[in-house]
């Protein structure tokens, strides 16, 4: 990520002349992103709108529209007098990825506490954001700790700090654009929540788009003052239709009956809360003014549908794209997958779906008991460790430093303090110097950062026919006791499924246990085995989260483990040889990732050849036994894998 | 961010200072939240008794936990302090003042007192521990070398509201500070060269979204009532919350104004409530059947049964009877027990529900004539 120039130039009082103003590309020239134009255009008529989230896997050009966006924005509305900070940054902030809390909120600002004597508090970025757009790029790989306090601005349209022995509040009335590559992951819920358009712009080009994409890179590279002026035109048309539609904007009618079509279509659809429902009828009201209407139209409804309600649709992840479910049944209970995958009938003893309620019937209740007393005597509670890094939070401040550690300027000034008559007395009497902080070696103080470093489990469910008899409720029972040990800590979980000829992860990773239950509860099953697909798309989970933070990962299997569908086509002969080098490939290259894999087997004794046995071994894993993978067991295999030096 | 022309009536609002957050802007007035039946109850009830020992609101994302628990500050009735004192120590009770308060009555025989605003302090995310407990004051440290205490958001928050919005997001050191001053009433400070302690009587008040994460069972314990909060689907209702969210926006303290009969109506009911809160009764036989409630839903220790008959007291008295009836046990059961069961997050059946059902099977072995009151 780039540092931009107001990261650079650091202190406010520096800001204002150092800096030659630069032209954004403009927002006319960007090809293509129809809707998220449209998007950005509602929001510049309403910022009551707070901003927009834009899938694209085109980062590089969403990036750009986003900064023409604010270009189109500063010029014509931002209000830089009320906000009494003069920032001539084009209206654009940068929300780095590996920003720190402390600049993010701001921090004690040292040369100035020691200049003044006064405490004071450097403007941290949101801050500074204050009246301009707040842009983040992949903005789904933001830590979930930066994304609160964003997600809070947001919602109170200021930044309120208590850290560092001061307490303040600030403005930060700020527009969000964030860009996200779908195949990264989803952005955080907290910020989904409170920004008003969520805009899929994974279009693919045509390629005259993408020569016309080029060329104008490349003018733009060569001249930019010129190119903005090839499109000065298209701007400021842009800009008076902005400045027109904000005028009518408070005039547009919108029906009663529209606004219950509205709040029917977010319960339908099973939007959560009741925020997303006023942000419809701003989207409406807006595209109406920007048409210039004075009523909501149809056309108006339906596009606040489409950029408010449907991306917050709360359909899981089940009810996938193929088969289309209907909205009004966003429930587990109620998605059973009906329709199965053309491909999955050619396996052979493909049955029909079952949906098996997870059972802990063959599991005696008392070792559950003890396994989970045992746990709470030894572990419980987060998982915590002190991080080198300069990521984390500021949890307080040592005397020995670790490697790259910042000094805590709080505490540095709070240890100095009380030596500071006395030192005056010896060296400054004579020179009269009296204000002046004297700081000694041994005052210095250094930050402690945690991170909270739990262990992702990703729990990959063979949801194959073969499971489905009856194993798949032994299965279940015992991932739930997984799912309960997995609370205790507070560690992270993820559910992959894999069935057919795929896989695909049911659950995100999330510390919402209860979630995971209701979605254990009701995985479907029937199908071939393509294990090796599972343990795919578990590596990916693993690498994601590790961009996310998360420092640890680790697989746990169930399976019968018996694979009998590779990743690549499907050959009638010699699948078996194939199949087992794939595995043999991913078995090293979860070593290389560093993840810990369990094979839980869930086949019965009788009908067993040693298949378990044979995967975990070429997947370099920890085999366990399912009719004997009480809790403790399963536990046990686990704890004596994450205990590993780093931890202790 | 580009800003909606202030309104003239809001303007005028800033003026008379009323119904507005430190920063500045108007809060959505309580009456005017629409659903949230239960939300709002609790609040309404530990506003009238702070010992009931605090609010957490878990649910959805956007169905106006927070909204509620800002709305409540408006609602509260000013309070008798010492003035100059950081604590706002309480100046008829005598026992629970500061050092410094206590200092000055030896001195004086005397105290200022002044009426104030009840404090809800809000601790927002990523606060140092340093702000939240009070320490070393670097200004007055640096330049007069003087080792004064700062005092942190504990010392702001007594005899006071203290909210956390995302409390599972809230980090675990800070966590424990909290659970320590909650639970003495007092907090102690001992750091760099300071060594303080102040009174720190606050109700907690939390909210977050469950799918956020979980929270600790020991911070669950400390709070007195537990409400769950979902999404209204009810389509009027929706339309309602839009439409009142969309008026209000527009013109804050016009709306307001259409709300201050309702405000002052309601303000009015809990400041009686809070004086008629001492003199209500609950009689043995309903003492008994919370105790068997909670015994058949094997709660542990007693924190249970105390904020049940806390928080029945509470409801009787908003309701204008000094006597407690069955159907307020009724009313206060769930949301007083839900986070005290045993806990297993993967139980399917809601706690809710689980305490309904078994209080509907103890309440027949009631007297007839408890029963016959509480139906009256």
């Amino acid at each position: 990520m780039l540092v931009t120039r107001n990261e650079r130039t650091g202190s406010p009082f520096s800001r204002a002349n150092s800096r030659t103003p630069r032209v954004e590309y403009p927002f006319a020239a960007v090809v293509g992103f129809h809707t998220a134009k449209r998007a950005l255009l509602l929001i510049a008529v309403d910022p009551g709108l707070r901003g927009a989230l834009i899938s694209s896997t085109n980062a590089s050009d969403a990036s750009l529209l986003a900064r023409g966006f604010a270009g189109l924005v500063s010029a014509s509305s931002i209000d830089r007098v009320r906000s009494g900070i003069d920032f001539e940054s084009n209206g654009v902030i940068d929300l780095p990825l590996n920003i720190t809390e402390d600049r993010l909120l701001g921090e004690l600002d040292l040369e100035r506490t020691i200049a003044t004597g006064k405490s004071d508090l450097s403007v941290g970025l949101l801050a500074r954001a204050n009246g301009q757009v707040l842009i983040a790029n992949e903005i789904n790989l933001l830590d979930s700790a930066i994304a609160a306090h964003v997600a809070q601005c947001l919602d109170s349209r200021c930044v309120r700090v208590e850290r560092e022995g001061i307490g303040a509040t600030q403005d930060a009335d700020f527009i969000l654009v964030g860009m996200f590559n779908p195949s990264d992951g989803e952005p955080d819920s907290l910020l989904s929540d409170r920004v008003g358009l969520i805009v899929n712009s994974t279009v693919d080009l045509s390629p005259p788009d993408k020569t016309q994409i080029i060329d104008r890179a490349f003018r733009f590279e060569s001249d930019p003052v010129g190119f903005a002026e090839d499109f000065a035109f298209e701007t400021a048309q842009l800009k008076s239709e902005i400045a027109d539609a904000r005028s009518r904007l408070r005039r547009v009618r919108v029906s009663k009956a529209q606004l219950r079509r509205i709040s029917q279509i977010a319960v339908r659809l099973g939007v959560e809360g009741n925020r997303a429902d006023l942000f419809a009828l701003k989207a409406a009201r807006a595209s109406a003014a920007l048409g210039g209407r004075d009523a909501v139209s149809e056309d108006d409804l339906v596009a606040a549908i489409q950029l408010v309600l449907v991306p917050r649709a709360r359909t899981f992840p089940m009810a996938s794209e193929e088969t289309n479910q209907p909205a009004d049944s966003p429930t587990p209970e109620t998605t059973e997958q009906r329709n199965e995958d053309s491909d999955t009938d050619s396996i052979p003893g493909s049955i029909d779906d079952l949906i098996i309620q997870a059972s802990d019937a063959r599991l005696p209740h008392d070792l559950i008991l003890s396994a989970e007393q045992a746990n709470r005597r030894s572990r419980a509670g987060k998982r915590f460790k002190p991080s080198p890094s300069a990521r984390g939070r500021y949890v307080r401040s040592v005397i020995n430093p670790v490697r790259d550690a910042r000094i805590a300027i709080d505490a540095t000034l709070r240890a100095a303090a009380p030596y500071q008559l006395r030192r005056r007395a010896r060296t400054d009497l004579a020179r009269g110097q009296t204000r002046r902080v004297r700081i000694e070696p041994t005052d210095l103080r250094f930050k402690e950062l945690k991170h909270r470093s739990g262990i992702l489990f990703i729990l990959a469910v063979d949801a194959s026919g073969s499971m489905a008899l009856n194993r798949m409720a032994q299965a279940k029972g015992a991932l739930t006791r997984l799912l309960q040990q997995a609370y205790l800590h507070r560690d992270k979980v993820a559910l992959i499924s894999f069935r057919g000829a795929k896989s695909e992860v049911l659950l995100a990773p999330t510390r919402s246990v209860e979630l995971a239950r209701r979605l254990v509860d009701a995985i479907p099953a029937g199908g071939g085995t393509p294990i090796a697909a599972g343990i795919q798309k578990a590596i990916e989970l693993a690498r994601l989260a590790r961009l996310r933070g998360s420092s640890q990962a680790m697989l746990v299997l169930f399976t019968d483990g018996r694979a009998n569908v590779g990743l690549g086509d499907r050959r009638p002969d010699g699948i078996a040889l194939a199949i087992g080098e794939e595995l043999n490939q991913l078995g090293a290259m979860l070593v290389s990732e560093r993840m810990q894999t369990v094979v839980v087997d869930t086949k019965s004794r009788f009908v067993s050849n040693g298949e378990g046995e044979a995967l975990a071994r070429m997947l370099r894993a920890r085999y366990v036994y399912l009719p004997r993978a009480d809790a403790s067991a399963v536990h046990n295999a686990i704890s004596s894998i994450t205990r590993t030096p780093s931890e202790n | 961010m580009p800003n909606k022309p202030k309104s003239k009536s809001e303007a005028k609002s800033e003026r008379a200072g009323t119904n507005s957050s430190r920063s500045g802007r108007t809060v959505y007035p309580f009456t005017a939240i629409v659903g949230q039946a239960e939300m709002k109850l609790a609040l309404l009830l530990s506003s009238i008794d702070p010992n009931i020992g605090g609010v957490i609101i878990m649910g959805h994302r956007g169905t106006g936990k927070s909204t509620g628990v800002r709305a409540l500050a408006d609602l509260l009735p000013q309070i008798k302090k010492v003035r100059g004192c950081a604590y706002g120590c309480d100046p008829d009770r005598r026992h629970e003042l500061c050092l410094d308060c206590a200092d000055r009555l030896s001195r004086n025989d005397h105290l200022p007192s002044e009426r104030g605003a009840v404090p809800v302090v809000d601790l927002p995310l990523g606060a140092t521990e340093d702000r939240v407990c009070g320490s070393l004051d670097i200004e007055r440290a640096l330049v007069e070398g003087v080792k004064a205490f700062e005092p942190g958001l504990l010392a702001r928050a007594n005899r006071g509201f203290l909210y956390i919005d995302e409390v599972n997001l809230l980090e675990d050191h800070l966590v424990d500070a909290l659970l320590d001053a909650a639970a003495s009433g007092r907090n102690v400070v001992e750091r760099e060269g300071i060594s303080v302690t102040h009174p720190a009587r606050f109700v907690l008040v939390g909210s977050g979204n469950p799918e956020e994460g979980e929270l600790r069972p020991q911070l669950l314990d400390r709070f007195g009532l537990y409400t769950q909060i979902t999404t209204i689907t009810d389509i009027d209702e929706r339309v309602e919350i839009v439409q009142r969210r969309e008026r209000f926006d527009d013109d804050p303290s016009g709306f307001l104004a259409s709300q201050s009969v309702e405000q002052d109506k309601l303000r009015r009911r809990v400041s009686r409530a809070r004086k008629m809160l001492g003199g209500v009764e609950i009689e043995h036989e309903l003492l008994m059947l919370i105790a068997r409630l909670c015994v058949s839903l094997r709660v542990d220790g007693h924190r249970g049964e105390l904020t049940i008959a806390r928080a029945t007291r509470a409801l009787a008295a908003f309701e204008g009877r000094n006597t407690v009836v069955a159907t307020d046990v009724e009313k206060v059961a769930a949301m007083s027990l839900r986070h005290r069961l045993r806990r297993d997050p993967l139980e399917t059946v809601d706690s809710g529900v689980r305490i309904e059902l078994t209080l509907a099977e103890l309440l027949p072995t009631l007297s007839q004539k408890t029963r016959l009151r509480a139906v009256k």
